[in-house]
């Protein structure tokens, strides 16, 4: 097929050259590149690199009246997004390959404009003097989730939803075989918002005061890919999100987006259990000495073994590591210590996930001995706390 | 300490060990004695499961790793190593020597491995595990002691098999032990607890049994002229190549030929027939002049023809014939 014959879009009134001649267009529209780009920006990062189905590898467009409709899946999340357009010719809805057509528009000049046009099971994309064509899959067959049926609705601003994924997704369980810790609890009572993860030997717990519009608390598992990529579509803002709650999916609407998961089907273990509450031993320390000391000390242990010695006496901590080969690292560092004196083994990767969430000053550590599970939170304020097992000495 | 397979949940009753090694290359009771452990240890509490596969990418400092770091939920924890090819390697070998120096209190720690061969039993790291914990060692069964074996099982389970019975069915599975205790389940849910004849077996078996071409060499060197019909006839269902029913055949009759030749009969051992087989092949030659064996070679060059199309005539029918002829069945001349 001689391409420039067939597929030469550029013409004087906008529209390509052979609308004038029976060849119906199906959808046809002109976007800002930048618009575009955002929208996709926000969807594909859902679409995994292998699939098991082809149209899973795609992305689905609507053109409504304004805008461009987009929406990703991988069959558990589905994420939807909208941009509007400069103008619309002919409405229609259709898949295309989804990396593809980001990198497209990725490489594209910003204030570029984009002429979208589908004919024959073909997608045109001209931008000045750069044509591609892109190969489609039917709208029909792209697989969508249904509108949730009966939902639990309350809203939340941004900022404090983002707060209780943000200090609580680093402890979810990676591939563990307890399907149900590979994600996020979130609990919903009438007055207060929980997030809470574990992998078996930390625990993140984080909440948030709101009166909500609740009958009775309810507990769901978000799943962890879920959360990252909940993570990348919301700010710091104080715009409110409306999420619905089924027993089964969640949905949460944004201004521009609309993130929708299935949910992990399983039972939670009781995180109040392992709250301890028997912790005689309190030690306030500075935030980013500790974090240096540890970083410091982490050097001389092994890959997979990140295991660091706290002997605490005296308002003094010592922090000793040792690596197979002998060598030893050991760090001082004054702290407020009262207490009597304690020796217990930390995972140095355990202690910096939390220091990175911390947002005070001084980090408070409650302790009990060597084989106690230990309470870490900002000093004084309990409304986000880290519960860490030690590791054997 | 080494503890027989069969001996193992009644010392698993007795108390737990630190670590226990399960090492070898028959499947069957590979999983029962790992899974006896797991239960066991689950109804001691120990009720968190970390299992930690050895694959090219498997760091061995992940087992100390583990062992070290403490659980929320569980107090007690099952560390469940898989090591198929039963080879740690240097590092594992050291790993294995560290745990086993400082074994956790809160854990125990579950090794099923592959075959370990004579030089593996005599390392460090095996006797380190063995002198700690308990190594069991699981084996093929050998036939002459299948039937005790395979009894002793159908006692546990409150079945009772009569001595054919379980002759029938020793022969049906020899080797699988899986598929042993398949068809023994199969029968419990078919008849129940209580009796099953050889019959009940035959039929719940016969339907699922695989034939090789040798079962069917064996049935009629001993001249069993039932089990040659259902061979037969199952090796002609499963689309077997009558040319190769025929190679199996006049192997036979050459081989018999040799062991009987007036001049001076080749000795078995000579022509390859192993021991085991070495009966059956006795029994033909009771049966079987070498002039007979001779007339029925030359059968097999007739046959030959009507499998490769150059006679007319049904080359299934004529092999039939030649086997129920060897196996000492008359047929009746055309």
């Amino acid at each position: 097929m001689n391409l420039k014959e067939k597929n030469d879009l550029s013409t004087e009134n906008g529209l390509p050259y052979n609308y004038n001649y029976k060849v119906y267009i199906y959808m046809y529209y002109i976007i800002q590149t930048e618009n575009l780009l955002a929208a996709l920006q926000k969807t594909i990062t859902v679409i995994e690199k292998r699939q098991t189905l082809p149209i899973l590898a795609n992305v689905l467009l609507i053109c409504d009246e304004d805008r461009l409709k987009l929406k990703a899946t991988d069959l558990e999340i589905e994420i939807g997004s909208e941009a509007i357009l400069l103008e619309t010719h002919e409405t229609g809805e259709i898949t295309v390959p989804a990396r593809k057509l980001f990198d497209i528009c990725r490489t594209l000049p910003a204030d570029s404009q984009i002429k979208f046009t589908l004919k024959e099971g073909r997608v045109y994309i001209v931008s000045n003097r750069s044509r591609f064509v892109l190969s489609t899959l039917p709208a029909t067959e792209y697989p969508v989730l249904d509108a949730l049926q009966n939902p639990t609705v309350f809203k939340i601003s941004q900022s404090a939803l983002k707060k209780l994924l943000d200090k609580t997704a680093f402890a979810m369980a990676q591939q563990d075989v307890r399907y149900y810790l590979n994600g996020l609890l979130l609990e919903i009572n009438s007055n207060s918002i929980k997030s809470v993860t574990t992998d078996g030997h930390r625990l993140a717990l984080s909440s948030v005061e709101q009166s909500l519009n609740i009958d009775s608390s309810q507990q769901i598992i978000l799943p962890r890919k879920g959360i990252i990529e909940l993570l990348r579509l919301i700010d710091d803002s104080d715009d409110e999100v409306e999420i619905s709650l089924t027993s089964n999916h969640i949905q949460v609407e944004l201004k521009n987006a609309r993130f929708i998961s299935k949910l992990i089907d399983g039972k939670f273990p009781d995180y109040s259990r392992v709250l301890p509450s028997d912790c005689p031993n309190m030690m306030l320390v500075n935030r980013e000495q500790l974090r240096g000391a540890l970083i410091r000390t982490a050097i001389l242990t092994n890959d997979k073994y990140k295991g660091v010695r706290f002997q605490l006496d005296n308002h003094l901590l010592k922090i000793k590591t040792h690596n197979p080969e002998k060598e030893e690292a050991e760090e001082e560092l004054e702290v407020n210590y009262p207490g009597s004196a304690v020796e217990v083994g930390f995972n140095i990767n355990y202690l910096m996930d939390i220091l990175n969430v911390i947002d005070s000053e001084l980090v408070q550590f409650n302790l009990k001995d060597s084989g106690s599970s230990c309470l870490i939170h900002n000093e004084g304020d309990t409304t986000s706390q880290y519960v860490v097992m030690p590791m054997r000495l | 300490m080494n503890v027989y397979p069969d001996k193992l949940p009644a010392s698993l009753k007795k108390h737990i060990a630190p670590i226990y090694l399960i090492y070898g290359d028959e499947p069957l009771q590979m999983r029962e004695a790992v899974d006896a452990v797991r239960a066991r240890v689950r109804a001691e509490g120990y009720l968190e499961r970390e299992v930690l596969d050895v694959t090219p990418e498997f760091r061995w400092d992940q087992l100390q790793s583990s062992a070290d770091s403490l659980s929320l939920f569980s107090s007690r924890r099952l560390l469940d190593l898989r090591l198929p090819s039963g080879k740690p390697g240097a590092q594992g070998s050291q790993a294995l020597r560290d745990y086993a120096q400082r074994p956790p209190e809160d854990a125990v720690l579950l090794i099923s491995c592959g075959k370990l061969d004579k030089s593996a039993l005599k390392g460090a790291w095996f006797k380190a595990l063995d002198a700690l914990g308990v190594t069991v060692a699981v084996r093929e069964i050998p036939r002459a002691q299948l039937p005790q074996w395979l009894n002793r099982r159908l006692l546990a389970r409150g079945l009772h098999f009569s001595e054919e019975a379980v002759a029938l069915l020793v022969e049906r599975v020899q080797g699988n032990l899986l598929a042993a205790m398949q068809e023994v389940e199969k029968l419990e849910l078919l008849h129940g607890k209580g009796n099953i004849s050889a019959e009940q077996v035959e039929q719940a078996v016969a339907d699922s049994a695989r034939f090789s071409l040798y079962a069917l060499s064996e049935a009629v060197l001993l001249g069993d002229i039932e089990r040659v019909l259902r061979v037969f006839y199952g090796l002609q269902a499963e689309g077997t190549a009558a040319n190769l029913l025929l190679w199996l055949l006049s192997r036979d009759l050459r081989l018999l030929a040799q062991l009987s030749f007036p001049a001076g009969a080749l000795p078995m051992a000579k022509l390859g027939i192993w021991s085991s087989q070495q009966g059956f092949y006795q029994a033909a030659l009771k049966r079987l002049s070498y002039a007979k064996t001779l007339r029925l070679l030359q059968r097999c060059a007739q046959i030959e023809r009507l499998v490769k199309g150059q006679e007319k005539g049904d080359a299934w029918q004529a092999l039939l014939q030649l086997a129920l002829t060897m196996a000492g069945f008359r047929v009746l001349k055309r």
